[in-house]
């Protein structure tokens, strides 16, 4: 059964064949696999191949990680090797979204919600959040073009009603 | 972090398509939103209509406190004249130029509530939670005050008549029905002595009703009248006759009522409950030289106190010597008075009319302003206590109807409910 191979297609026509057990990552995916649908190529219409290639690869690295509980196969590693094992996976976590703009981050937080791998998704939401930390108002509608669209009235009344959110914390 | 120049550099060189997407989805937003600290997220309402709708949402509220830990803000500390409370037929009366429910104001807040006049209609202090305010007159009046609304409400006659008894005011949030409370009463009776039955009657906003019913302790149990209890996530903690503490978990279908006994009870020691960071009930107590604050842990199934710190009051203003020489506290005594909301790093002392924060890590002490300083205050017969409001951002802008945009449906995984 894990020899098995998946082909998914991207909105852009390209083709991946990926291991069944990378495949089930993608939660969409399993679901089909499990309803038997899994035997033709499966064309997933939002997703673009450089984003998709871009998932596949974060799956086939993570394809250990939370093994079903059902079919838990592994053998028993000791603490050490688990622990060593999970810190390299973060390194490579880290360096992994050191490639992208901010664009493609997005990009890959619509495919991953939508394919539903919950572990990519934190990690690219994450990204995100470290971005905007410590950033004001004004710094983060500059960061994704967002308009205003508070009169000066409107604002001042927010301020008034929120005060306590404005004063730096003693 | 490493990447944030690329990612600012790159932005405008791409289409932002994807970006509007990711935002304009309620999800998505959520799941990003959910990771931003307290610091930020608050002020991040000012970015648009949009994001404060978002933020203020009941749903994400919800979602984000089980995540991180909610926002205090002390509005003053409001003095309980336990004394008039409960008009016992030997008791004193307030003599009229005192009032009912002195409010020593802290904020801005606390001076806007001072001088709207609402605080001598309400009666006595009982409870608060949250910054929600249960106050009134026993045995027949009691009123809920929000500072939020500003509004008030009377609560319907209690239908059962306890000559002394404990009350509480228990919170609640939930991500569909928004905030509700709970009022308990609890009749407490020195005699019979050996009695193990607590009567207990329970107001509910969801049903608008009181409810009666029995409460079992499996050793002999008296609640001590009109003393502050502390709620929390439901459970309601009193004080009760012989230092001890009794325990009774609101939400459970099981009508009991548990006991432990105090770690160390003196019966003319300060003595205050609160709350830890981790939602564990904290306990002080001061005498004239020291003050204690233990913590009451679950170790396996099993109650149990442990002394979080101990603290000389003369070795403490030696360490603060600038503070103790203005506020000339060597002369006078020294005394716990309140413990914080969910933290126990920081409490509240008095020196004299003096009030001061103490830092359990640094040591120090620091002085806390306030307003009604020149009321005519007897400290000594009064339980003074914090009252703090649970702050999250709320829209001015869109009162009369709410939920212009749509509400945010926001289920995001990365956070665990309660």
């Amino acid at each position: 059964m894990s020899s098995n191979k998946i082909v998914l297609t991207s909105s852009d026509d390209e083709s991946f064949e990926v291991e069944e057990a990378v495949a089930r990552k993608l939660k969409v995916i399993a679901h089909m696999i499990d309803d038997d649908c899994a035997d033709k190529a499966i064309p997933l219409e939002n997703v673009t191949g450089n984003i998709l290639a871009l998932v596949i690869e974060y799956c086939k690295k993570h394809v250990l990680d939370d093994v079903d509980d059902s079919d838990d196969s592994t053998e028993a590693t000791s603490e050490n090797v688990n622990e060593e094992a999970k810190n390299e996976l973060r390194t490579w976590d880290a360096e992994f979204m050191k490639e992208f703009d901010m664009e493609t981050v997005m990009k890959l937080i619509l495919a991953v919600n939508y394919l539903n791998v919950q572990d990519l998704l934190g990690l690219t939401c994450q990204t995100v959040a470290d971005h905007m930390k410590d950033m004001s108002p004004e710094e983060v509608r500059e960061l994704f073009n967002i308009e205003n669209d508070y009169t000066p009235e409107e604002e001042d009344a927010i301020r008034k009603e929120n005060a306590w959110a404005f004063e730096d914390l003693k | 972090m490493s990447c944030s120049a690329r990612l600012k550099t790159n932005l405008g060189m791409t289409s932002a398509l994807s970006t509007h997407e990711v935002l304009n989805s309620n999800d998505t937003m959520c799941e990003i939103l959910i990771l931003l600290p307290p610091e930020t997220i608050y002020k991040l309402i000012l970015v648009s209509k949009r994001w404060l709708e978002i933020i203020a949402s009941p749903c994400f509220r919800h979602t984000y406190l089980a995540k991180w830990k909610p926002n205090f803000e002390l509005i003053g500390f409001f003095v309980c004249s336990s004394m008039y409370l409960g008009r016992r037929i030997d008791g004193t009366r307030r003599p009229r130029a005192e009032p009912s429910l002195p409010l020593l104001s802290t904020s801005s807040i606390g001076d806007e509530i001072e001088s709207s006049g609402i605080l001598k209609k309400l009666g006595y202090y009982i409870d608060s939670a949250d910054g929600l305010l249960l106050c009134g007159r026993h045995p027949k009046a009691y009123y809920l005050w929000d500072p939020s609304t500003q509004k008030q409400q009377q609560l319907p006659r209690p239908r059962v008549h306890f000559e002394e008894l404990c009350m509480s005011l228990i919170s609640e949030d939930s991500p569909d029905q928004g905030f509700s409370y709970k009022v308990v009463r609890a009749e407490c009776v020195a005699f019979p002595v050996n009695s193990t039955k607590v009567k207990v009657e329970t107001f509910s906003s969801k049903t608008s009703t009181w409810s009666y019913s029995e409460l079992i302790c499996l050793e002999p149990l008296s609640l001590s009248p009109w003393t502050p209890g502390r709620v929390i996530k439901g459970v309601v903690y009193w004080h009760a006759r012989g230092g001890k503490i009794a325990i009774y978990d609101s939400n459970s279908e099981e009508k009991r009522i548990d006991v432990i006994k105090l770690p160390k009870t003196y019966d003319y020691d300060e003595q205050v409950l609160g709350e830890t960071d981790d939602g564990s009930l904290q306990y002080g107590w001061s005498n004239k030289s020291v003050m204690e604050v233990w913590k009451l842990e679950k170790v396996g199934n099993v109650l149990e106190w442990n002394l979080l710190f101990k603290v000389n009051f003369k070795a403490m203003w030696k360490m603060n010597q600038a503070v103790a020489t203005r506020f000339s506290t060597w002369t006078k005594e020294t005394q716990l008075l309140a413990l914080f909301n969910q933290k126990s790093d920081l409490v509240y002392i008095r020196c004299d009319t003096q009030i001061f924060i103490y830092h359990t890590e640094t040591k120090r002490v620091e002085v806390v302003q306030y307003q009604g300083r020149k009321s005519t205050l007897v400290w000594d017969f009064n339980k003074v206590v914090p009252y703090f409001r649970r702050t999250w951002p709320c829209s001015p802008l869109f009162e009369n109807n709410a939920m212009m945009i749509d509400t945010p449906q926001c289920n995001a995984s990365s956070a665990g409910s309660n």
